[in-house]
């Protein structure tokens, strides 16, 4: 996850991730919840952790 | 940038199903947005349609109902022959798995994408050893790891990963 969110992340391109693993949330900038079919709640993460 | 111009995939009433008569019904409706230069997470539990709804917005899966654009495009109107072209210039997979070919080195699977681009094997070797050096994973051998795996979808430098 560390290496997607360092070199991934551009700002010509958008980069969505899929998982459960609430383990690396703090990497997201935008995190979309999902329930049952539908988005039940998005959220901006003002503190996502940046590697170099 | 305008803000409408940052959004680089939008979802709108999108509804998938699969099957008939007792059909599931995977996504019911979703508005979803990504925006260029950001790193956007779907989460929930197990079945909820996460993965459903990242195939519907690359192309994998049609939606049953709604619209699905990328960078303005619907990408699901075009012909067959020109989907597949979008795809492989716009979005980039990285998979759970690793999806590597064990026939081949490091540098040979991060440049697959760029040798179905058209690109000369020579050249597109070339540069996935040079994106290889850049992110400090030097491979001489036939071995790989997870990161290695994730250089195919960056190397063709898609605007949607």
């Amino acid at each position: 996850m560390k290496l997607v969110a360092a070199n991934a992340v551009h700002p010509d391109r958008a980069a969505v991730v899929v998982t459960h693993d609430s383990r690396v949330f703090h990497f997201a900038d935008v995190i979309a919840h999902m329930d049952d079919g539908r988005i039940v709640k998005t959220e901006r993460n003002g503190k996502r952790e940046i590697q170099s | 940038m305008q803000e409408n111009q940052s959004i680089a995939i939008s979802c709108r009433g999108v509804h998938k199903h699969f099957g008939d008569g007792t059909r599931v019904q995977a996504l019911r409706g979703v508005d979803f947005e990504a925006r260029l230069g950001e790193l956007t997470f779907i989460v929930g539990p197990s079945g909820c349609g996460k993965t459903t709804l990242l195939s519907v917005i690359t192309g994998l899966l049609d939606p049953s109902d709604g619209e699905v654009e990328l960078f303005g495009s619907n990408a699901g109107r075009l012909p067959a022959n020109q989907r597949i072209l979008f795809r492989r210039e716009n979005i980039g997979f990285v998979f759970q798995q690793f999806n590597l070919l064990p026939a081949l080195t490091a540098a040979e699977n991060a440049a697959v994408p760029l040798i179905a681009a058209g690109m000369k094997r020579t050249e597109a070797v070339d540069r996935a050893k040079a994106l290889l050096d850049q992110l400090g994973l030097r491979f001489t051998s036939r071995g790989w790891s997870s990161a290695t795996s994730r250089l195919p979808r960056l190397i063709t430098r898609p605007g949607t990963l």
